[in-house]
This record gives C-alpha cells, sequence and structure tokens, in this order.
C-alpha cells in the first residue's frame, strides 16, 4: 500500500475531520496526544497526518508534498490554485456575508464603496460579479471593528452565528456563499496513488452519504 | 537605485555547474528522440506581439504574461508557450510549404505566477507539433514520441493519460443547457468537485433527466486504466462521445502492439481548456511529483486563427519538472563536470602544454590548462576544484603526474624531442 500524506488544518476543522475518520475507522489516536511533533504516521493504512495552516495546506497539497488536504472553503474560494475538491465535508459550516452598519446604503450612491476584509480576493469578485466598484482594504483580524471607525462602509467576512456582529451592531446585507470543509487532493497523486486514494475518498463520502 | 542588484526577478534562478549539465544532457536527449524520428527543430522569438496571443481560444490569462512596449509602443509579451508561435509561423511563413509539417523546439517560456508559491515564471519547454495531418496516426505518432521521450530522458514511473474532448462535448451537446451552466458544469468536473458538481446538477432537475444527471455525474469519477472505456460506453448514446471513446481505444490497441500500453492511463473527465484543444488530449504524471510533467493534445483550430484551416497536434515536455524528478532518483549523467588532468607549466612552455593538453583531450581526457605560474597555487586549484592529476610539465623531457588523492608523483610521459 503506497503511503498518503494527509494535511490538515490546525483547529477545528482537524478535530472535525478525526471524528469523521474515526467513525470511518481509520485510527487517528495517534493524533490524540500530540506533543510537539509535526507528522504523525498510522500504520494501518499507511497514512501520514500533518498539521498546518489553512493556505499552507492548500501550498503543500499544490505542491504534491502532501496527497490530501483538509481545507475550508472560505480558504480555496481566496487562494484558487490547481488541486481536486473531492469531498464537501459538511463540517466547519460557516458563510461568507456582506455586512455593515445599520441604514448602510451599500449599493446606492455614485460614490465608490470601501469594503474592509480578510478575503480580497472572495470580496474583489463578489463585488465585481454584481458590476460594482469598490476600494477593498485588507484587515488581518476583528474586521468588525473597521465599519466601527469608519475606516469602510462595509465588510465580508464569514459568519457563523451571526453574535459578533449583532454585539457590534452590524447586520448582515447580504450573504455571498456557504462554506464548508473540504478534501482536496493533489492532480498528479489522485492517478498515482489511485487505489488507496480513492479508497480513503469512498470511505468517507460514503459515510457522509449515510448520514444525510 | 541598485536595490536589485544582488538578486534576480521571483521565479527565476541561475543554474549553475552539474545542474547545468543535467539540464543540457537532457535537453539533448530529448531532442535527439524527436529529430530521429523526422521532426525538424525551430527556434522561435523570445518576444512575440501580444496579439498573437490576445484569442478567445487561448487558455493563458493576460495577467500571467510578461509583457513589455517596443520603440513604436506596441505590447510585446515574453513568449509564455511556443505552441502559439508554431501555429503563427504555420499560418504565415510556413503556408505554402510542405504538409504534414513536423517541427520540434527546446526553448524557454515565462509566465508570471503569483510570488512566492514556489512556481516558476521561467522554464524551459521541450517539444513537438505535428501540423498538417488529422486522424490516429498523427495522435499515435505524437503520443509514441511522448512515451519514447520520457524513456529516453531516464524517467520510468509515469503514466501518460488520454482523454478526449470530443467525449465530454458530445454529452453536453445532448443536454439543454445555457453556454454558462455548461461551463460550470465543465468547471466542476475538471476539478473534480464532486460535491458542487452534485449540487449543481441537483438544482437543474427540472430541465435534466435522472438518468442525465447520474452520468454528469459519473464524469469526475472516470479515470484509471482501460477497462474504464467499456464502462464510459454505456453511459453515452451520443455519436461524438462514442466516436471519441473508439479512437481513444484504436490508439490504446496500437500502443498495446507496440508493448507501450502500461504506460497509458485514462481520465475522461480531463476537460481543461475545452475552446483550445479539439480532440485527444493528453498529459503525464510522474511518482514523486505533484504536477503534470508533459501535456499535449490535438488543437486543429489554432493555426486558423493565423489565416489558414490545418489540424495539429503535439506537446510540451517541462524539462524543470523532470530534473527534479530525476535529481530525487540520483540521476547520474554520463561525464562528469570535472577535468581530469590540468596541466602546469611556465610560461615559456604553454605552447608545449597546450599540445600536451590538445593529445589528451583527443584521447577522450577532459583536461584543462593551469592559470597559475606557482606549483602550489595550481595544486591549490586543482583541490578545490576536485582534479585529481596535476601534470607538470617544466620544460624538461619528463612530464610528471601528481595524484592528489595518493599524494604520489610518478613519470607520466616523455615529451618527443
Amino acid at each position: 500500500m503506497k503511503n498518503v500524506k494527509i494535511a490538515l488544518t490546525k483547529g477545528r476543522l482537524e478535530k472535525g475531520a478525526v471524528d469523521i475518520f474515526e467513525k470511518v475507522g481509520i485510527d487517528c489516536s495517534i493524533l490524540k496526544d500530540k506533543g510537539r511533533k509535526l507528522i504523525f504516521h498510522q500504520d494501518q493504512y499507511n497514512l501520514d497526518f500533518f498539521l498546518a495552516k489553512s493556505n499552507d495546506v492548500v501550498t503543500y497539497v499544490e505542491h504534491g508534498v502532501a496527497d490530501l488536504g483538509i481545507v475550508g472553503k472560505d480558504t480555496l474560494m481566496e487562494l484558487g490554485g490547481s488541486y481536486y475538491e473531492v469531498v464537501d465535508l459538511k463540517i466547519g459550516k460557516c458563510k461568507f456575508v456582506v455586512a455593515a452598519k445599520k441604514d448602510t446604503n451599500l449599493y446606492s450612491g455614485y460614490n465608490q464603496k470601501k469594503i474592509a476584509t480578510k478575503y480580497p480576493e472572495v470580496a474583489r469578485r463578489h463585488f465585481a460579479s454584481k458590476g460594482m466598484d469598490v476600494e477593498i482594504i485588507k484587515i488581518e483580524g476583528s474586521v468588525e471593528l473597521a465599519p466601527i471607525l469608519g475606516l469602510a462602509d462595509a465588510i465580508v467576512d464569514i459568519m457563523e452565528t451571526g453574535t459578533t456582529l449583532k454585539e457590534n451592531g452590524l447586520v448582515v446585507l447580504e450573504e455571498v456563499c456557504p462554506i464548508s470543509a473540504r478534501i482536496i487532493a493533489n492532480v498528479a497523486s489522485l492517478k498515482m496513488k489511485k487505489a488507496e486514494m480513492e479508497q480513503l475518498i469512498k470511505k468517507v463520502q460514503n459515510y457522509l452519504d449515510g448520514r444525510e | 537605485m541598485g536595490r536589485w542588484k544582488k538578486s534576480i526577478p521571483e521565479g527565476t534562478r541561475d543554474i549553475l555547474f552539474l545542474d547545468c549539465a543535467h539540464k543540457k544532457h537532457v535537453e539533448s536527449l530529448l531532442k535527439g528522440v524527436y529529430l530521429q524520428r523526422g521532426f525538424m527543430e525551430i527556434i522561435t522569438p523570445t518576444l512575440e506581439f501580444y496579439d498573437i496571443y490576445a484569442g478567445e481560444s487561448l487558455w493563458i490569462d493576460q495577467e500571467n504574461m510578461y509583457k513589455l512596449f517596443d520603440s513604436k509602443g506596441r505590447i510585446l509579451v515574453l513568449r509564455p508557450d511556443i505552441t502559439t508561435p508554431i501555429a503563427r509561423l504555420a499560418g504565415t511563413k510556413l503556408k505554402e510549404s510542405f504538409y504534414p509539417l513536423k517541427l520540434c523546439y527546446s526553448q524557454n517560456v515565462f509566465r508570471t505566477n503569483e510570488n512566492l508559491n514556489g512556481k516558476r515564471n521561467e522554464f524551459t519547454q521541450s517539444g513537438v507539433e505535428l501540423i498538417g495531418c488529422k486522424g490516429l496516426r498523427a495522435d499515435l505518432e505524437v503520443i509514441i514520441t511522448a512515451i519514447k521521450a520520457l524513456l529516453v530522458a531516464g524517467v520510468e514511473n509515469f503514466k501518460l493519460e488520454l482523454g478526449h474532448v470530443g467525449f465530454f462535448k458530445g454529452i453536453m451537446d445532448e443536454l439543454p443547457l445555457e453556454k454558462e451552466d455548461k461551463e460550470s458544469i465543465r468547471r466542476f468536473i475538471e476539478n473534480k468537485n464532486f460535491a458542487a458538481l452534485r449540487d449543481f446538477l441537483n438544482d437543474k432537475s427540472e430541465v435534466l433527466t435522472k438518468e442525465k444527471i447520474d452520468v454528469l455525474n459519473m464524469l469526475p469519477a472516470l479515470f484509471g486504466d482501460i477497462s474504464l472505456l467499456e464502462r464510459a460506453k454505456k453511459l453515452t448514446s451520443s455519436p461524438t462521445a462514442i466516436e471519441a471513446l473508439n479512437e481513444i481505444q484504436k490508439i490504446y490497441k496500437m500502443l498495446e502492439g507496440m508493448k507501450l500500453s502500461k504506460y497509458i492511463s485514462f481520465d475522461l473527465g480531463m476537460v481543461h481548456h475545452i475552446n483550445y484543444y479539439t480532440g485527444l488530449i493528453f498529459r503525464a504524471y510522474i511518482d514523486g511529483t505533484g504536477y503534470d510533467v508533459l501535456y499535449g493534445g490535438r488543437y486543429d483550430g489554432l493555426v486558423s486563427n493565423f489565416g489558414i484551416e490545418v489540424p495539429a497536434t503535439g506537446f510540451a515536455i517541462n524539462v524543470d519538472r523532470i530534473l527534479e524528478v530525476l535529481k530525487k532518483e540520483n540521476y547520474h549523467i554520463s561525464g562528469s563536470i570535472t577535468p581530469y588532468y590540468i596541466i602546469h607549466c611556465s610560461e615559456e612552455n604553454l605552447g608545449q602544454g597546450n599540445e600536451l593538453l590538445e593529445d589528451l583531450v583527443k584521447k577522450g581526457y577532459k583536461c584543462e590548462l593551469s592559470l597559475y605560474s606557482e606549483k602550489e597555487a595550481t595544486i591549490d586549484y586543482a583541490k578545490k576544484r576536485e582534479i585529481d592529476n596535476v601534470l607538470f610539465l617544466d620544460g624538461e623531457k619528463e612530464v610528471y603526474r601528481y595524484n592528489i588523492t595518493k599524494d604520489t608523483l610518478e613519470l607520466f610521459v616523455k615529451v618527443e624531442e
């Protein structure tokens, strides 16, 4: 059996993915007690797991040093790139939304609007598809601050429950698209390690289909 | 000013010594295969007018091309591929030439990738184009050449994956869908985005029968070995699609007869650049690298952009990617970049020294003439350069050889009077 390397996005998605793997009979106990190790070998299916930040998961998979990656659709939408997007894990569900202070008139008037976001590419594409010409300002964290402080007219961000927005007096103007975690595959690996990777992907897909 | 004086642009690199020798060697091996099979080498300009790349059917986005202006303000590009300039040649200079034309090349291409993502902005493509010939023989010729080229270069664990634009087009033509919807479906299949494809098709259940939806959902999974083709035939009644499958099958049978079929696999969900390619398409993957190293196919529409209607097919190998794989496998080329001898002599004896050098070179040894007048300096240099044998020619009749590893000095040759 050929070795398959899987890059997991650290944090919430990692837990969700490990849950699913365990449910389909892939023992992930090695990932429970991690210490400072970075790569975890699993004998049963000859897998190597490693943990990375979401953007890096995509980079590793694109270059083929990871065969499979588990990463949020938000990251995929922002980064683009060439890989196969083979499974929607339906975990880590949330939405991209456009939000602003109450009574903001984002869609009218002739002045150019400012949009603050951690996801400039997603924001650019969204407003371009609406034919709107906006100025995009990249913010690294707590994007909600930008409209409150008057830096931007609106934000494009991920919304899970909407609590953060509400607590800061922002309202959703528009939902851009739903997001969830995906399994992505390197284009060459899926062909060169077909048997091993298909087996994994099928297991997970069958489990997800059965749960629906 | 001068801030970047000591840097090179992102995505480019200097290739030195052994790496350079490897690269040139592999390039010449590949070219050897093309030339032996009757392809003729050509060189096209590094700069082309932007216009030749500005067609709708082209697959390279303008933001991925290096652009500059000439002295008249016209837009130029550093060529992002070689196939398009060859199509330009075929449609202009070679219009009245004999056909079919078998051309080959080994040239650098330039593409701007996002910085720091590890992709090259300048790399070498080596490939062939067969212009003016339709049908099985031409497709087969190109595929055999591709397989042979990879084998001769020393690549072994590779798969050449065949697909056919006609299969997808045949199936799609029968669907009552808008152009944009078809493009979405194509994109989902190309990226093997099973989930998105399924959701998208479920939304279309009013216009598509369940049967059709099931078939479309299967397309991204249609890759694997020859058994796939029979399965695929049962999925469609479209004559175009069936014809495409028959074409692939015929090619496979031929390759089987030539004992080359073990390198072949299939992906009927290969639907990239569908406006560019028109028939059989293929790409190759090697074990141990995450990218395709070769891609190609039939592009019967491209040359017509330049004024004449001729069919064409070809492939390009990414030489730099092949080298990365060969390097991982500790690939060694015959010969070395280190000379076997270095000749040390005084200034008066340089003529004699050069004679000795030419004599040794004739016998097949790599040899250099020392640039130092001090023996110690020559030995020092030889050590750094890992040249094992220093020949001392002192104007005496004898030449002595000093072997650095063994630390021995012995008579090498008696110089003729």
